[in-house]
């Protein structure tokens, strides 16, 4: 017997995009698959909800642009929920994927809860229907994955193929946890790396500081207004956890990180063909509950593209140590460099006059090994009495 | 910083790269080794076959700095050395994860490396968390930067300096050649000379350098010396369409026309010869006149027939000769440079060099052994009738060493007219020569036959015997072999010299010494047969008494 009798709910989208729906879900094929995904349907757009272990969530927003045709309607509200297997929904679409041959439209379409979600695929010569159970559920439990807006710690937008390799980097050499760092100078030179310990050792990308790819990076103070510099925000997370978003952010031209007092990382990720619109986020708060993300306001007739949000908590057991090590090794970095700085130019005991303007023009070298560019450093016998001269904002003894 | 190199160029990260990588395969763990002079990697296996060792000069770096004094954290990997000149030189090395740093060092896609640098602290300033880590420091050109501390442990190095070794055969044996043919010398050979020369000078760990040079007729087997140089892309396609895991040894056969290079792979048997593995051979042959030189060390018989004489040949494992010549090329570069191959009797190490400018690249490997004894006395035995073990000698036979050359070689033309064969001091019983046919086995004697061991008091009546029943001269072969304490069994062919009389205790025995020793001959001859037949390598000498028919060996 169905609850919904005679079309009260009855959604139906059908494009010809294909490819573009499929990567767009297989961004949430890292977020266990075995278990349900939760489709929104509503005036605006589709949207599919994912939840691990309520330590992560992904929701992935596809706007009603992107379909050739698009009907919703449905007399008992305004949105529709429905669950429905995510493995089957996938491969349903990957194996439709597969064949390109021919221009292939893709139907969705849903008559509300008791009826299943049927999924047309047709081509000019075949066409193929496959139909999948769902269930309705009634409440969502997002309390605790959402990103408190005035607490807000760090935000920054970075480039989305930058981001990816550093994430695939980070896989590669095993990492277990990472960590990320972020901090603004005075002087506008910003810096956001990823730092890991795994058997390696230590190990940090820091992702270049220019403004075409890090695009904003401020630090608050805990109240997403005022700026702080010289103190950075570190967040350590399981890379496992981290991992996850490797894959949409593949998909991403630009990808904003917000991170508040509660160690809730939002990630956004916007994923367009077009020129991306920047967004300024903090003013824009009149969200909706479903967490679409806030782009989709600002693009009115045109399709906004894949829109993506990542909500995912720090660890929760940080280990006082590792946090004091990464700290260290960030600041060692600025030992090395000032350092060298003053080694190469005066060899003599650094005097206090090398303040932070000089130090940091050297930063665009910013490396652990306190490098500048490609000059060949002539070597001169080393005074024992020479102490290595520091910064004045790092005093840390580093052993004895 | 006690050490630090970069470089800045992808081609260099590449070549970085794939030295790094082939040198995992040969041990987990790489070993790097600095002096002021030059950057070397070099890895051995854990069974001690396989020695590669890649030198990157200082050139190599667009910034190098060497600072051992600084050092204060694992000092053990200090060494002090004296070089030739009598100066000491401070090398470092220690032993880092090379799995760890291929990762670290591969190229990711889409992106290239701008600048690579490796640097070690360790000084008196240096931090808790970075002692005896090698600092990376990667700037990538999309402007990513990467860092990675890796630990290393400080070790001693220890050359194996076979190229050395080689190289000081090498001028002993050839150099007066090349001194006396200068002006004729192909230039690639006194290319060759001359580094070697330098290299021998220059080198630390180098304690036996005495020019020991040798003249022709002081040279014997123990030192002989062979070179092969051709451009590496001759080997390198042809490894290219080798399977290491199809066809697992490699052997190089060189004489005056071709060289011979072969892929190839034994076949298994199993019990009742059931077939577990087919063997598999590849192989290529080039002319000689692609090659850029070659020196062989061959021996000259006067009768004029060097038979196989002519061809020498070396097998070894293909697998880590495939990842070592992966180092020298990528696809794109172009496949130039020269691949010198230097190797001895089989059995001794093969060393295989590849130069560039600033990167040395050499493998030692070692290699086959089986069949060298055949070999040796095939080549020596012409239609001598003694073979005896060259090494004893010595005084006697002279060797020719003679460097080939594309065009005739002054020194053919000018060849000695006539070498002493070698032969028996045996020789001058002036029997005849026994015909070599073919030896039947005959596991025991016949009941009849049995008083073969009171042959020295009944020669008379043996003979007599032994006329009538031709085919089983066990008895005659009996008292023998007994005399060199192995049985042998076998058809002997007619003993020609019965006619000899009177027999005594003496002639018999210099005949049963004469029929012994050819008899090895002729076991030499047939397995020779053999190998030529079936085309293995190994074959086994005097199969015991209980084996009346031979078997099929693991490796036939």
């Amino acid at each position: 017997m169905r609850i919904n009798d005679g079309k009260a709910t009855h959604f139906s989208a059908s494009t010809f995009h294909l490819d573009h729906i499929t990567t767009a879900l297989n961004c949430l094929t890292p977020f266990d698959n075995k278990q349900d995904v939760l489709i929104f349907i509503d005036e605006d757009g589709l949207s599919f909800a994912r939840e691990c272990n309520h330590t992560i969530r992904i929701q992935l927003f596809l706007s009603r642009d992107l379909f050739a045709s698009y009907s919703y309607h449905n007399e008992l509200g305004d949105q529709s929920t429905l669950c429905v297997n995510m493995n089957y929904l996938l491969n349903s679409f990957n194996v439709a994927h597969r064949n390109v041959d021919d221009a292939l439209e893709s139907t969705l379409s849903y008559n509300g809860p008791g009826t299943p979600l049927q999924l047309i695929f047709e081509d000019s010569l075949i066409s193929e229907s496959v139909e999948y159970h769902t269930y309705h559920v009634s409440s969502l439990d997002t309390i605790g994955l959402k990103l408190d807006r005035d607490q807000v710690l760090f935000e920054c937008i970075v480039k989305g193929d930058v981001l990816y390799s550093a994430i695939k980097d980070l896989k590669e050499i095993g990492c277990r946890g990472c960590c990320i760092f972020a901090k603004i100078d005075e002087d506008g030179e910003n810096t956001f790396a990823l730092l890991s310990k795994s058997q390696l050792g230590f190990s940090r990308i820091k992702l270049p500081s220019s403004r075409s790819i890090l695009e904003k990076l401020e630090v608050y103070d805990g109240d997403s207004t005022s700026l702080v510099y010289d103190k950075p925000v570190l967040g350590f997370f399981d890379f496992n956890s981290f991992d996850k978003i490797r894959q949409s952010t593949k998909v991403a031209s630009k990808v904003l990180l917000r991170m508040d007092v509660h160690g809730l990382l939002s990630v956004n990720i916007l994923s367009r063909t077009d020129d991306v619109i920047l967004t300024d986020t903090r003013s824009n708060s009149n969200n909706n509950d479903n967490n679409y993300g806030n782009h989709r306001k600002q693009l009115s007739g045109e399709y906004p593209g894949i829109v993506i949000e990542v909500c995912m908590l720090e660890k929760e057991n940080i280990d006082e140590a590792d946090q004091e090590e990464f700290q260290l090794l960030m600041e060692i970095n600025e030992l090395e460099r000032t350092s060298r700085f003053s080694k190469k130019s005066t060899y003599r005991r650094r005097q206090p006059v090398f303040n932070h303007g000089g130090d940091f023009s050297e930063s665009s070298t910013d490396n652990l090994l306190g490098l500048t560019n490609a000059r060949v450093e002539p070597i001169s016998p080393q005074k024992n009495g020479d102490v290595s001269p520091r910064s004045n904002n790092n005093e840390i003894p580093l052993f004895f | 910083m006690s050490f630090k190199a970069t470089f800045q160029d992808s081609e260099k990260h590449n070549i970085w790269f794939r030295t790094v990588s082939a040198l995992t395969t040969v041990r987990k763990d790489i070993n790097f080794t600095i002096t002021s002079a030059e950057l070397i990697a070099w890895a051995i296996n854990t069974t001690d076959t396989t020695l590669c060792q890649v030198r990157f000069a200082r050139s190599f770096f667009e910034d190098y700095e060497f600072k051992p004094y600084e050092i204060v954290f694992g000092e053990d990997g200090v060494q002090i050395v004296p070089d030739s000149h009598g100066t000491d030189q401070k090398l470092y090395s220690f032993e880092v994860n090379g799995r760890h740093l291929t990762t670290i060092s591969k190229k990711p896609d889409g992106d290239s490396v701008n600048e690579f640098t490796i640097a070690i602290n360790n000084t008196a300033s240096c931090p808790d968390v970075l002692a005896n880590r090698l600092l990376i420091h990667i700037e990538m050109s999309s402007l990513i930067s990467k860092d990675y501390t890796p630990q290393f442990t400080p070790i001693k190095y220890d050359p194996i300096v076979i190229d050395l070794k080689y190289k000081r055969k090498f001028l002993d044996v050839y150099g007066s050649k090349s001194r006396s043919v200068q002006e004729t010398l192909n230039h690639r050979l006194s290319e060759i000379f001359v580094e070697a020369e330098r290299e021998l000078s220059t080198a630390l760990f180098n304690e036996n350098n005495e020019p020991n040079p040798k003249d022709m007729n002081q040279l014997t087997m123990a030192d002989e010396i062979n070179l092969v140089c051709c451009n590496q892309a001759l080997i390198k396609n042809f490894l290219d369409n080798c399977n290491p895991n199809i066809t697992e040894e490699m052997k190089l056969e060189i004489s005056h026309q071709k060289l011979c290079v072969t892929a190839f792979t034994k076949a298994i048997y199993g019990k009742n010869n059931d077939v577990l593995r087919n063997n598999i051979s590849l192989s290529n042959t080039i002319s000689t006149s692609d090659l850029e030189c070659h020196c062989l060390f061959l021996k000259e018989i006067n009768n004029g027939d060097k038979g196989d004489d002519g061809t020498k040949s070396i097998v070894f494992k293909l697998k880590d000769f495939k990842n070592f010549m992966s180092i020298g090329s990528s696809g794109k570069s172009s496949l130039s440079g020269n691949l010198n191959i230097w190797f001895c009797h089989r059995g001794e190490p093969l060393l295989v060099e590849l130069n560039r400018p600033d990167v040395k690249s050499e493998l030692v490997q070692i290699t086959d052994s089986s069949g060298m004894a055949n070999a040796e006395n095939e080549n020596a035995i012409t239609k001598a009738t003694a073979t005896v073990s060259p090494n004893t000698r010595a005084s006697r036979e002279p060797f020719k060493a003679e460097p080939f050359l594309p065009r005739v070689s002054p020194l053919k033309s000018s060849s000695v007219p006539s070498k002493e064969t070698r032969r028996s001091p045996l020789k001058n019983m002036g029997g005849s020569i026994p015909n070599k046919s073919s030896i039947t086995r005959q596991l025991f004697v016949k009941e009849d036959d049995e008083h073969p061991l009171s042959v020295w008091n009944h020669e008379e009546e043996e003979l007599k015997r032994e006329q009538p029943e031709p085919n089983e001269e066990i008895l005659l072969a009996a008292p023998a072999e007994r005399s060199r304490t192995t049985v042998g069994w076998g058809q002997r062919p007619l003993e020609p010299d019965h006619s000899l009389k009177p027999m005594d205790k003496q002639s018999m025995l210099k005949q049963e010494k004469r029929k012994y020793l050819q008899e090895l001959k002729d076991e030499q001859k047939r397995q020779k047969r053999e190998i030529n037949d079936r085309s293995t390598q190994e074959s086994q000498e005097g199969l015991g008494p209980t084996q009346p028919n031979r078997p099929k060996g693991l490796f036939d």
